[in-house]
């Protein structure tokens, strides 16, 4: 059988190029290996071969992303190569970015499955990360290249079992960095059985893992105070499923993945106006017999005559919001905001159930 | 001295439908008549019939309401559902007896009034065999499905009377066949006195209500739970049935009475007591309070009440995916360990179909022991039955109001284990759990 | 952008910055026991707040409570 090609990727340092002086160096390549790919082809033995070595100056890299991965990718293609290995990059930022970036490139345009090895608190984890990648694999290393003796022959052992076609199980069982994908799996011991373990090693001080791991959604850009409010244009959203009556849009109660906006311009309450309620995440009796829980208008409508502010938008903005896809209604919430920009609303008042 | 129930364990390794309704070495025959004139006795009930699903059949059943084991009280106190089959006695002594290994699980249809919100009816769906099979109990257990038309024009209220009345006297007449019988094992239940330096534990069995439904979700000797504060409960009263749920929602977002009444975290540590720990009691948290300052006093409430009782630590579990009952188990964890009480927080993971989106609602520090028994939003591809249950030739299911009608007799995928009665896993009775890749 | 709603743990936790804590899950703007007036009073003051916050500078997601009384279940 003939052994599977492999395209090895490095910086200008580990290509023996230069330091810091060569950073600009664009895209090169040479046939087979060079520096560390050396002493991973002996590790591979005859699982793999690495046919080609690419390599790029970081600060290129990082200055003309798209121009370098596109040109390795090509690389790549030209040596028909079956499966990328880059790095490892240990602490050196530059280098896991495009590490990270090469790996996903040709990942995404080659289908081929990619291997790279870094520091897990290398800025190039968090563009993997970003990725996820199913066929791409990060290995964790040392901060410093001390590690690269003990980071190869795992690196080897990784690309031989990619290499022979084998599954690839959970990121604590193979000893990648997760992704951030979770899969159902079979455990040997019931849920229950799992919970008093964890418990009786918590209460009496012995170590533990948590089967969940705790997770933080980036902080959102904090938007300036309306500084004008009485020249303003304020506009009322709610995610309640508050439309009108019969669904004419079709929305579903559940899993939604739509938003509309509807006329309240010529009304002064919610209440007997002609509405109805589709959400399956509460109980919309009180919402059915008067709207203006999730959309206060009456309220709104009173304040803007008091002059406190100057317009209440024509529209209000709805969707139903319950056990939807994060994906779908970060969509919505964006396309909502771009039309809102457009009509030049000021302020959003934003109810949710 | 705490007194102890016994269940007496009659093991189901088959049954069939004959002469009568008998139990005779692992064999349950069924008097098929019998059983369809006991249901229809109520004149909600406008048609019936009894149809059986057995494990590995590529049997597909649909608009299920509810699953029950049967359970007789053969001694002591009160009866098995005390308060919905015969008075309010205290329960959870003496002896039951139980048909091990079968359910009886009520198929029914009526015309529902509520048509939206979290408090209209639904009905879930088990498959026997394939990979529908792996996510609930009910494809290894022998099913008794009554299958049932209710009268038209009935409330929604009468319409959960009608399929719990006929599912509980079902599976009282079939556990009365034990009686006198030989049980193949006896297991006794009791909070006898221990070795003091054992950590003591408490259960925070948290289960979401709703305030304003026709039916709560579950009723406690037959009394529905509103809006009630955190109580103590004698751990053995669940396994006598004392905890009932509304059978109009048969979907995997409602915990069924069969898991009530074989409540995993309560045998686990049942079994536990005196060896590895102190099991102190259950406490019944009611979640799902619709306003905050609600949600932080039942946390109070539960966490201190631990404390009193000399916890050292709890495990919470929860009966559903709703976002706002999420909130209220987490301030509880959050209590607790203010207090000085260890948690565990024992529950499936949202995450969406391919596991991408994070596993749970809300993060707060105090939560560092979480055991998941896997995602309930992960993708299900049913592959066509040979036989359905529960639907007559061509018919359409519509499992929920607004959900859209898929036929019973396809293939049909889900983004979701709700549609499946029994799944997800919610007091961590199977063996499933979540892997990061 | 000014959240109204009654679960301002999950607001906080998806980063919507200035949070409103309405009344009650089904019924963030008002309160359905309430006498009509005294309603429309409650939710009038919930949205008034609102605009208030939306004039407020904040650094990260913060809850502000309306100053009103309602019966909450």
């Amino acid at each position: 059988m003939p052994k599977i090609r492999v395209m090895h990727y490095v910086n200008q340092f580990f290509a023996g190029i230069g330091g810091e002086d060569k950073a600009d160096v664009p895209v090169g390549h040479r046939q087979g290996t060079i520096g560390p790919g050396k002493r991973l082809q002996e590790l591979l033995k005859d699982s793999a071969e690495i046919v080609v070595t690419a390599y790029c100056g970081d600060d290129y890299f990082n200055n003309h992303t798209d121009e370098a991965t596109r040109a390795i990718v090509k690389i790549a293609q030209d040596h028909n190569v079956k499966m990328l290995v880059a790095g490892p990059a240990f602490a050196s930022g530059r280098y896991g970015f495009a590490c990270a970036e090469v790996c996903h490139a040709v990942n995404v345009s080659l289908g081929l499955d990619c291997v790279t090895a870094m520091h897990p608190e290398n800025p190039g984890i968090e563009t993997y990360k970003q990725y996820r990648d199913r066929r791409v694999f990060a290995l964790p290393t040392t901060e410093i290249v001390s590690g690269m003796g003990e980071t190869l022959p795992r690196m080897a052992t990784f690309l031989a079992k990619l290499a022979a076609g084998a599954a690839i199980g959970p990121a604590a069982e193979e000893g990648y960095i997760p992704r951030g994908f979770r899969q159902d799996e079979k455990a040997s011991k019931t849920g229950v059985d799992r919970a008093v373990d964890m418990l009786l090693d918590k209460i009496a001080g012995r170590p533990f893992t948590t089967e969940i791991p705790v997770e933080h959604l980036e902080a959102a850009p904090v938007a300036p105070r309306i500084v004008n409010i009485r020249g303003a244009t304020i506009t009322l959203a709610t995610s309640s499923g508050v439309m009108p009556q019969g669904n004419p849009d079709g929305f579903k109660a559940y899993r939604n993945n739509q938003w509309r906006k509807y006329d309240i311009s010529k009304l002064d309450t919610m209440k007997g106006t002609g509405w109805d309620v589709l959400h399956a995440g509460y109980n919309n009796v009180f919402m059915r017999d008067n709207p203006n829980f999730g959309v206060p208008l009456d309220a709104a409508r009173q304040l803007e005559r008091e002059g406190v502010f100057a317009k209440l938008y024509p529209y209000y903005y709805m969707t139903t919001g319950v056990n939807a896809a994060i994906p779908v209604m970060q969509r919505i919430g964006r396309e909502m905001v771009t039309d809102m920009k457009a009509e030049g609303i000021d302020g959003v008042l934003f109810v949710s159930t | 001295m705490d007194t102890k129930l016994e269940l007496a364990t009659y093991p189901v390794k088959n049954a069939r439908f004959g002469q009568k309704t008998a139990y005779k070495d692992g064999i349950l025959e069924i008097d098929k008549d019998e059983l369809v004139s006991l249901i229809k006795e109520d004149k909600r009930v406008a048609s019936a019939d009894i149809d059986m699903a057995l494990p590995g059949e590529k049997t597909r059943i649909v608009f299920i309401r509810d699953v029950v084991e049967p359970r007789v009280k053969v001694s002591g106190p009160g009866c098995v559902f005390p308060g919905v089959l015969g008075p309010v006695e205290s329960v959870g002594t003496g002896r039951t007896n139980r048909l091990s290994g079968i359910t009886v699980m009520p198929s029914a249809q009526y015309k529902p009034t509520i048509l939206s919100g979290n408090n209209a009816a639904n009905a879930g769906t088990v498959d026997m065999w394939g990979p529908g099979a792996a996510v609930t109990p009910f494809s290894s257990t022998i099913n008794i499905v009554p299958v049932m038309k209710l009268i038209d024009g009935i409330s929604e209220l009468d319409a959960h009377t009608a399929i719990m009345m006929a599912e509980l006297k079902l599976a009282n007449r079939l556990a009365e066949t034990t009686r006198n019988l030989k049980p193949e094992n006896i297991e006794s239940f009791a909070l006898f006195k221990v070795d003091d330096s054992l950590p003591k534990v408490i259960y925070v069995l948290s289960f979401m209500t709703l305030a304003y439904n026709p039916h709560s979700f579950v009723a406690y000797y037959g009394y529905c739970l509103h809006d009630v504060m955190p109580f103590l409960i004698r751990p053995q009263e669940l396994f006598d049935g004392v905890i009932t749920t509304d059978t109009r929602q048969g979907h995997g977002r409602k915990s069924t009475t069969w898991h009530w009444m074989n409540q995993a975290v309560v045998y686990r540590l049942f079994r536990e007591h005196g060896k590895r720990l102190n099991f102190l009691g259950v406490i019944m948290q009611r979640t799902r309070f619709e306003s905050e300052l609600g949600k932080h006093v039942s946390a109070s409430c539960a966490s201190e009440m631990a404390k009193m009782l000399g916890a050292d630590g709890v495990i919470i579990t929860r009966t559903t995916g709703s976002g706002a009952n999420f909130e209220d188990v987490i301030m509880t964890l959050q209590a607790c360990e203010k207090k000085g009480i260890k948690t565990v927080l024992l529950n499936p993971e949202w995450g969406s179909a391919d596991g991408s989106e994070p596993p749970l609602l809300v993060y707060v520090p105090e939560a560092t022991a979480m055991v998941s028994t896997g995602s309930h939003e992960a993708e299900l591809k049913l592959p066509a039955p040979s036989r359905v249950i529960g639907a007559e030739e061509g018919q359409m299911v519509i499992a929920e109001p607004g959900d859209k009608p898929f036929s019973p007799w396809s293939e049909i995928t889900w983004n979701s284990y709700y549609p499946v009665t029994g799944a997800p896993d919610w007091f961590g009775t199977m063996s499933l759990a979540a892997e990061e890749y | 952008m000014v959240q109204i709603t009654a679960m301002t743990m999950v607001g906080k936790q998806t980063r919507a910055n200035r949070i409103v804590a309405g009344t009650s899950v089904p019924h963030p703007c008002g309160d359905p026991s309430a006498p009509p007036d005294a309603d429309r009073a409650l939710r009038k003051e919930i949205v008034r707040t609102a605009l208030e916050v939306l004039q407020t500078d904040v650094e990260q997601p913060t809850v502000f409570t309306p100053k009103i009384t309602f019966t909450a279940k």
